[in-house]
């Protein structure tokens, strides 16, 4: 049997930057990945394959969760997603998620690092500060920037985070004729517009191709790497350096620990046989939900309640990026021609965000914010054509009434929409266990995902979405209109392993070591204890960067540092 | 996921599917058999012709017959399909004492009308439109939207690279 150094599960944003560092470093590295292999030559703009079958993830009838809920009450409500259909998989394939990523990419802010000390405790949340700062993760930032590759251009606004090189390595993608719009709009009601970064490379670098402007970015594989996907940015140049073996298409369902070292991991291939492998070093980067999962049917007589559960923790403190969305409707009635034919330029990004209010002061009293991200809506046809189905009074159409109505959707205007990201609160009643009553396809117990969102979040949410919606009414948008609830978006989900110096507290110590096993680390978004106002990735990659550093430190009898920092 | 065609296109997965997801997704389907005879109809009168693409130049009946046939829609979705199909005809039966598909146009409108008040008829009717607006609006290498008929009725221009076959 080939032995190896590291052997780490999952191959998406937490798992390709320790594949990248540690093969080049001249460790031999195993990475297991549940989904197939697939390449730039596999991926098409096949909205009935990808956005109405799903075929990414994995069918619910065959792999599912349990999810919970509190009703009205008090009480808990039970469903399983094969009758719910309710998706919490993101994206099953060598790279993980990052494949159907939009892309979106902002730095979490100095701020973000110790929200606990900045903004006080919050009733009924686990707000904490961050083990480390943002200046420990600052060079991790830059190294995205640069490896995984990030477009942008850096903009002076009040909440701009410091940085140690003084632009982007690549200029922004081509730009929608709208972002002008937004720009004029966003001067004239004082707000600073700000250049969204993306993970996309505007031209042919880093050994990949640049960016077609397909139009069917998010949801969507990319036919020309240009996507900073974990597969196509770092994977590939891992498996380049003779050391890394990537197998596609293997399950891993339990590891093996003695007192303190795990000692093995155990998967099915895809004609469900069992194989066994070892390594020095395991990590664990399966995203937050599977994570978790793994580490609680991991569970021995040493560790009766699951990795890395000693304290009870594991699992625990489970938080989405909180928010949600709006949208406005520009009508061609209302606009000139040469605004029309701006308005429909196609595959250009709008590439806007605003952070004005970041923090923002309500009632006396400093509240954290967050980040609002612009955008047109998904291009997608079937999914705007059903957001046609229903009159304004509720009433469902057909006939020449709904022919009428999406002749005008499709062909004389178009709605340009906006995202909100703030902080989920982490609570003791959103969190991860596992369900042994119901079992996937190879037997193995499921997921079970508690779901809770704090008042907290719907209060900022609104006051975010509030202000973007006065944008959209100064560029001249109708029909303005958000939803921000707690329903979590289960492609932006984190903690359960939360990282700290305190283990009565945490699942992993500050290098993303388990607490009490010397071999295992999670590097995926599980160990964030809070979100940042920010999508994740960015962050994820970063700090995979770092606990790559830290495992090389390990393997080679040094320290970080990070754990001799005090617990705030 | 990724399924047999796929793989014959370079994937490099490993699931086996039903050997009839590699075929054409929208062959014909039997269209006295229920119940597609009764959902023909139903997609005429939601979507009846003129300057939007007929549901049978689209070939949406044909279409529907792949999604009955398709692994990754789940079996209780295609019951329901089949079933909203027999309680529309009770329903019609009740009220004019014929099948839904022999009804004249007007007595068909009311029964959609009555029908779409009530939750099962409300989301059966979405079903079929849903499904109607993939044949509408899908890549025609699935075998329906005919000539792109519905990407030039809204001037929809498609994501490239295109599907070279379907995918599932
Ligand atoms: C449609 C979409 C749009 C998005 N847009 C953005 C965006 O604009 N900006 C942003 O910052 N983020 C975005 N994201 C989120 C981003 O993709 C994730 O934050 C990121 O990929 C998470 O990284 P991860 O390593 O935790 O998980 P993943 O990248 O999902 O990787 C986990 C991998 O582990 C595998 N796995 C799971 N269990 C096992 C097991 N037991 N054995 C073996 N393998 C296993 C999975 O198959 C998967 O490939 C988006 C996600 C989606 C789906
Ligand atoms: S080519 Fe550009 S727009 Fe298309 S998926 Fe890749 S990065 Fe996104």
């Amino acid at each position: 049997m080939k032995q190896y150094d590291i052997c780490i599960v999952g191959s998406g944003a937490g798992a390709s930057p320790v594949a990248y560092e540690l093969s080049r470093a001249g460790y031999r590295v195993l990475v297991l990945e549940k989904g197939p292999y697939l390449t730039e030559k596999d991926f098409t703009k096949d909205e009935i394959a990808v956005s109405r079958r799903s075929i990414y993830t994995p069918r619910l009838r065959e792999e599912q969760h349990v999810v919970e809920t509190y009703s009205s009450d008090g009480s808990i409500d039970r469903v399983t997603a094969a009758e719910s259909g309710w998706n919490f998989w993101n994206g099953s394939m060598v790279g993980g998620s990052s494949n159907l990523m939009s892309g979106y990419f902002h730095r979490m802010k100095p701020v973000d690092f110790r929200l606990r000390s900045a903004f006080g405790p919050v009733e009924g949340a686990n707000v904490v500060d961050w083990p480390i700062s943002y200046d420990d993760m600052e060079p991790y930032f830059t190294k995205v920037e640069q490896l995984v590759g990030v477009s942008g251009r850096v903009v002076e606004h009040p909440f701009q985070e410091r940085r140690s090189t003084k632009d982007f390595p690549f200029p922004p993608t081509w730009e929608q004729p709208i972002s002008g719009w937004f720009d004029t709009a966003c001067e004239t009601l004082g707000y600073h517009s700000i250049p969204t970064p993306r993970a996309v490379l505007p031209f042919d670098a880093l050994g990949r191709s640049g960016c077609s402007y397909s139009n069917f970015c998010g949801s969507y594989g990319c036919a020309t790497g240009a996507k900073g996907n974990a597969r196509a940015a770092l994977l590939e140049k891992a498996k380049a350096t003779g050391r890394c073996d990537i197998l596609p298409n293997v399950f891993v369902y339990r590891l093996d620990a003695d007192r303190q070292r795990v000692t093995a991991a155990h998967y099915f291939d895809a004609d469900g046989r069992s194989h066994t492998v070892t390594a020095g070093t395991f990590v664990v980067a399966a995203q937050a939900i599977e994570s978790v999962r793994l580490l609680f049917n991991s569970r021995n007589d040493l560790h009766p309640d699951g990795l890395g559960n000693a304290n009870g923790q594991l699992g625990k403190n489970l938080i989405f990026s909180a928010g949600g969305s709006g949208r406005g409707r520009f009508e061609f009635a209302r606009l000139n021609e040469r605004q029309r034919f701006e308005l429909m330029t196609r595959g250009a990004f709008v590439n806007r965000s605003l952070q004005e209010w970041y923090v923002y002061h309500q009632n006396g009293r400093a509240l954290k914010g967050g980040t609002i991200d612009f955008l047109f809506e998904h291009p997608n046809p079937v999914s705007r054509a059903l957001r046609e189905l229903y009159d304004d009074e509720g009433n469902l159409l057909w006939g020449r009434k709904l022919q009428a109505r999406l002749k005008h959707a499709f062909t004389a205007s178009r709605i340009f929409a906006f995202e909100v990201f703030n902080d989920w609160m982490p609570t003791d009643k959103c969190f991860v266990s596992v369900d042994e009553s119901v079992k996937d396809k190879w037997g193995v117990p499921v997921g079970k995902i508690r779901l809770y969102g704090h008042p907290h979040d719907i209060e900022v949410g609104n006051y975010l979405a509030a202000k973007a919606e006065r944008v959209l009414r100064q560029m001249g948008a109708v029909e303005i209109e958000s939803d921000i609830s707690s329903a979590p978006p289960p492609n932006l989900v984190a903690g359960g392993c939360r990282f700290g110096t305190d283990p009565e507290h945490s699942v992993l110590d500050p290098d993303c070591r388990m607490h009490g096993i010397a071999n295992l680390y999670v590097s995926d978004a599980s160990f964030m204890p809070t979100g940042g106002s920010v999508p994740y990735t960015w962050t994820i990659y970063a700090n995979a960067f770092r606990v790559a550093d830290a495992i090389i430190a390990a393997l080679k009898g040094r320290e970080t540092g990070y754990n001799n920092v005090k617990d705030s | 996921m990724i399924n047999r065609r796929t793989l014959l296109f370079g994937g490099a997965a490993l699931l086996l599917l039903p050997a009839e997801s590699g075929a054409e997704y929208a062959r014909p389907v039997t269209m006295l058999n229920e119940p597609y005879q009764t959902i023909a109809a139903v997609q005429r009168d939601l979507f009846p012709g003129g300057s939007a693409p007929s549901p049978r130049l689209l070939k949406a009946i044909d279409y529907l017959g792949g999604v009955m046939r398709d692994p990754y829609v789940d079996e209780e979705d295609k019951r329901f399909l089949s079933n909203g199909a027999r309680w529309l005809n009770l329903q019609a039966r009740e009220d004019f004492g014929k099948a839904y598909y022999v009804l004249d146009s007007e007595r068909r409108q009311q029964v959609l009308q009555k029908v779409s008040g009530l939750a099962w008829g409300d989301n059966w009717l979405w079903s079929i439109l849903s499904y109607l607006f993939e044949a509408l609006l899908s890549d025609p290498v699935y075998g329906a939207n005919t000539h792109e008929a519905g990407w030039h009725w809204l001037q929809y221009e498609p994501g490239y690279p295109r599907p070279k076959a379907p995918l599932i």
